[in-house]
């Protein structure tokens, strides 16, 4: 086999390489935050996997989701929407029942005045609940999450609006308008 | 007063402060996990290929109709659906045929799926207790008929009223009604999804999991993949056992999020052949519920809720045995259906 052969050959193989490399990279970088974001959307029994499941699609898919311009708000989406689909949730949980059962540690429960919090935006409609808890957990401008969730920068910013208001009820605190 | 986004700020770092995930572990998890669902996967094409090559046709011709014979003796009662726009803890189910009921449950759980018992007297559910109940139609008694493992409760009421059987992962969990004896039916199945759906008879179960339409045999615990990978829940027999309903379907990647699209099938059993019912739509399934169906208890037609970007409008449609055209019998999104038998 000549010199050439042998380097055609080992591109594919090399390329794959780098993608497994690069998948590595993205899933230590994003999945600590990923959980967070899951955590704020689901109850604490199902958001790591809310999250590993997110993680999951984007590893069978990295040829095309590392093609995006943004995989991390690609990967923030999936695992946002994941988190509040009657759907794809229910699957989760059934296989974190089996995790959970063979696992030493129960789920990390937050405060109390957290776990008030959390709830509460648990308790929002979807996406009100998917804008906040980006906003919240990311630190994430309006144009971001716009991005992120498939929508305008107006709709996020009402969704955000009506959200704090919501929020500022039933946690029975003063608001300001958001940016 | 406390400020909003003071309360928020604490909150959140908080919550960053406690999820501090063992990265390393979870990426070998997370590839244990890809690996196990791609084995299964080529299982299930193995399997189809064994199961066509002995003169099964698991993707065969397509009827236009419904297979299976009615069931003599047994007829139509109340039709129930959940809206989507209800799903919240105690959901209120709608009556979509027939008289509304005296008693429905008042304490069901988010996502409860409702299942009426064999006679059709009481509805089983999933309370926000994490314990399946049951509760009398006419009478609005209420008993506890088990605790669901880690409070999920996949479960239903098999049609003698004495067991129930929960999905978990890659077991059936077969739980005496009562003594709480537990029974564990071993899938070579990942990954089983949904609440497994009794077979009139009682000996056997059909579940769908995350890699295909199982169905076991209750008695020896002998388990049959029916399908492949695109098979989803619920999944509903026809009343003389012969026949399932279930959805086929197929995923979309997109930049925005990915889509399922759902064709609501049957699928005769001894003979593998597959009937089309209703292109049942496509969703992210996100604020949307996922396709919903139930056969009725006189065999005659099947009750398929479907969602957005369908052929017809959004609602539930009867899909006829007799292959005449769906018939709309209630507008809007429906996330869960439920048909009472009731006899003579």
């Amino acid at each position: 086999m000549s010199e050439l052969s042998r380097t055609e050959v080992a591109a594919p193989l090399r390329a794959a390489v780098a993608l497994r490399v690069e998948f590595d990279d993205f899933y230590a970088a994003e999945l600590p935050r990923l959980i967070a974001l899951a955590r704020g959307l689901c109850p604490a029994t199902v958001a790591e996997d809310v999250a590993q499941e997110a993680m999951l699609v984007a590893y069978r898919r990295w040829r095309d989701v590392s093609e995006l311009e943004r995989p991390d708000l690609w990967v923030r989406r999936t695992c946002a929407n994941l988190a509040v689909s009657q759907f794809r949730r229910r699957m989760v949980e059934l296989r974190a029942t089996a995790r959970l059962a063979g696992r030493r540690q129960p789920p990390v429960e937050l405060s109390e005045q957290g776990e008030e919090f959390w709830t509460a935006v648990r308790d929002l409609p979807h996406r009100q609940a998917q804008a906040a808890a980006l906003r919240f957990v990311y630190d994430m401008p309006l144009a971001e999450i716009a991005t992120t969730l498939g929508t305008s920068e107006g709709t996020v910013k009402q969704h955000l609006s009506r959200a704090r208001r919501s929020l500022a009820t039933a946690l029975g605190a003063t608001t300001q308008e958001d940016d | 007063m406390t400020d909003l986004d003071t309360l928020a700020r604490a909150a959140t770092q908080d919550l960053l402060e406690r999820t501090t995930p063992d990265v390393r572990s979870r990426y070998a998890d997370l590839r244990r996990t890809r690996a196990r669902r791609t084995t299964a996967k080529l299982a299930a094409a193995g399997a189809a290929i064994a199961l066509a090559v002995g003169g099964w046709q698991l993707a065969g011709p397509q009827d236009d109709t419904i297979e299976p014979a009615p069931q003599p003796g047994l007829r139509n009662g109340v039709l129930l659906g959940l809206p989507t726009d209800a799903v919240a803890p105690g959901a209120a189910w709608s009556t979509l045929l027939g008289s509304p009921l005296t008693n429905l449950p008042q304490d069901s759980a988010v996502f409860a799926q409702y299942q009426f018992t064999a006679a059709g007297n009481e509805i089983v559910y999933a309370d926000r207790d994490g314990r399946l109940s049951a509760v009398g139609v006419s009478t609005g008694l209420r008993r506890t008929l088990a605790e669901c493992p880690d409070r999920i409760c996949a479960g239903s009421l098999s049609p003698d009223g004495g067991t129930i059987a929960f999905s978990n992962r890659d077991r059936l969990l077969l739980q005496t009604v009562g003594s709480g004896a537990v029974r564990t039916v071993r899938a070579q199945a990942l990954d089983l999804v949904g609440a497994p759906a009794w077979s009139p008879d009682g000996r056997s179960l059909a579940v769908a999991g995350g890699d295909g339409l199982y169905v076991v045999n209750v008695t020896d615990g002998d388990v049959r993949q029916v399908t492949g990978s695109t098979a989803a829940g619920p999944v509903s027999w026809s009343p003389d056992g012969r026949s399932v309903a279930y959805f086929v379907t197929e995923e979309h990647f997109g930049q925005s999020y990915d889509q399922q699209e759902f064709t609501a099938v049957s699928m005769v059993l001894e003979t593998g052949v597959i009937s089309t019912l209703l292109d049942a739509g496509r969703c992210a399934c996100v604020g949307l519920a996922a396709p919903a169906l139930a056969w009725s208890p006189d065999g005659l037609a099947v009750a398929v809720a479907i969602t957005k970007d369908a052929g017809l409008p959004w609602g539930v449609y009867l899909v006829h045995q007799d292959g005449s055209a769906p018939e709309l019998v209630a507008s809007g999104s429906y996330a869960a259906l439920a048909w009472q038998p009731l006899r003579g």
